[in-house]
């Protein structure tokens, strides 16, 4: 029996399966990134009183993932591995559809990486890639209370206060994450702009 | 488009999208004012018999449901478990976290009893007004505080058409004596929405009889008048706080509450 070696090579000399569209190391870091946005929503309990500031620090795995990465959909992966995680194990009233919630973070964030041409290294580009997870996350969270009943003007009557803050702690989180990634880049242990 | 101009149109965006959300705040705060609790429900002083609004149930609001009164060692318990549920706005509500973000207090409730029949427990609920959040005192273990109240009346009877609370964890919680229109031209139906996170929420409010003791304690035996402290520990601040009052089987047509609560600020410097 005649084994093929179904491995290619894309455009940055990077190995990947035929067919595929995450090359298998790929997908062990974006799975390893989506537990440890689950791992920081459980671990790190910051009692600032202020909606929306656990984004500061769990958009730095999205964010850090995809600039790793650097392909589209590689955020949605990290969002539905964490949404998967925070579903099983029940860390949000909103159980199954917290798949949503997370899903829409990464979506958002690979838009607007792509949008920007994957330059993740900028911390301006990190500011707004990380603002536009959160408030995302954000608006997912009060339609899924919506859609269990709770009565839209409660929504209405925080959401000033909660995007500014989801704004504010999501924009630095993806600074912290652009900074990062500057690091990392700049030590080749993930691939930057041109190379 | 250049790089610049991208970030430039995409902070613009982002700011254009918070300022159209706090102006959305500003209207909704115009034009839903009339649904919102606190603000215009009309607290009363004298609770009756026809301000019971759930029950009868065993459990109270949490995620999971918690109980309403754990019986002591070698208590005995009637057969039926049934209680019945006041649900009581207060005065302001606790804070007990960073004095340079709110005036520390908690708050004092003066409460007396007539005609209570078998046992009434005080539970606290809180609502923050940011996150559609909920916040109650815990039931069992370290920190867990309630209040129950024994009476000595005969039971009655009936009582009024009412029905237990949702067992799933998000719904809106009437208030008792709600039912009366707070605006003479529109009938205005309030509510505390309630949302618990799962498992948690149960760390921030407790009920004490010392003030110095913030986390508060369990007492089984209070008299039928007498006077209750609501403590905050938590760090997120509660918008709305009530009490729960519930009840242990049908109360006569004498039953009657009154209560007067009010914020008492705590000076730290």
């Amino acid at each position: 029996m005649v084994e093929v070696d179904t491995t290619v090579q894309d455009g940055e000399g990077r190995s990947r399966t035929a067919g595929g569209f995450f090359t298998l190391n790929e997908i062990a870091l974006l799975s390893l990134c989506g537990a440890l946005v689950f791992v920081l929503k459980i671990v790190l309990k910051i009692p600032l009183a202020l909606p929306g500031h656990s984004g500061a620090f769990w958009v730095i795995p999205i964010i850090i993932g995809v600039a790793a990465v650097r392909k589209f959909g590689s955020g949605t992966y990290i969002g539905l591995i964490s949404g998967i995680l925070a579903s099983f194990f029940g860390v949000d009233p909103v159980h199954i559809f917290s798949i949503f919630k997370y899903c829409a973070i990464g979506l958002a964030i690979d838009l607007t990486s792509f949008a920007f041409g994957y330059r993740l290294d900028n911390p301006a580009v990190g500011f707004i890639v990380g603002a536009t997870g959160n408030i995302v996350k954000m608006v997912v969270n009060y339609a899924v209370q919506v859609f269990f009943g709770i009565n839209a003007s409660f929504i209405l009557l925080g959401i000033g206060l909660s995007s500014v803050t989801h704004l504010i702690f999501g924009g630095l989180g993806g600074m912290i994450a652009a900074y990062i990634a500057r690091r990392l880049m700049r030590a080749g242990v993930i691939h930057g702009d041109g190379d | 488009m250049d790089f610049k101009r991208r970030i430039l149109i995409a902070g613009v965006l982002l700011a254009g999208f918070a300022v159209a959300m706090i102006l959305a705040q500003m209207g909704g705060e115009f034009f839903f004012e009339q649904d919102t609790s606190l603000p215009v429900v009309e607290i009363k002083e004298v609770y009756t018999k026809e301000d019971f609004v759930y029950g009868p149930q065993a459990f109270r609001p949490c995620s999971p449901p918690l109980p309403v009164y754990t019986p002591a060692v070698g208590e005995s318990v009637p057969a039926g478990d049934d209680w019945y549920f006041l649900v009581i706005p207060l005065h302001g509500v606790p804070y007990g976290g960073n004095p340079l973000l709110g005036q520390r207090g908690y708050i004092k409730v003066n409460y007396s009893f007539s005609g209570l029949s078998d046992m009434a427990v005080f539970h606290v609920i809180g609502f923050q007004d940011s996150e559609v959040k909920t916040r109650t005192n815990r039931h069992e273990g370290w920190g867990a505080s309630w209040y129950a109240v024994l009476g000595d009346a005969a039971p009655g009877t009936s009582m009024p058409l009412t029905a237990p609370m949702p067992q799933a964890n998000m719904f809106i919680m009437q208030i008792s004596g709600a039912g009366v229109p707070v605006d003479a031209d529109e009938e205005v139906v309030v509510g505390y929405p309630v949302n618990f996170k799962e498992g948690g929420g149960i760390d921030a409010l407790h009920i004490t009889t010392n003030t110095k003791v913030k986390k508060g304690q369990i007492t089984r035996d209070g008299p039928t008048e007498g006077a209750i402290y609501i403590t905050h520990t938590g760090g997120s601040t509660i918008g709305a706080a009530a009490l729960l009052v519930a009840c242990r089987g049908m109360q006569d047509g004498g039953f009657s509450l009154a209560i007067d609560s009010g914020f008492v600020k705590e000076e730290i410097w």
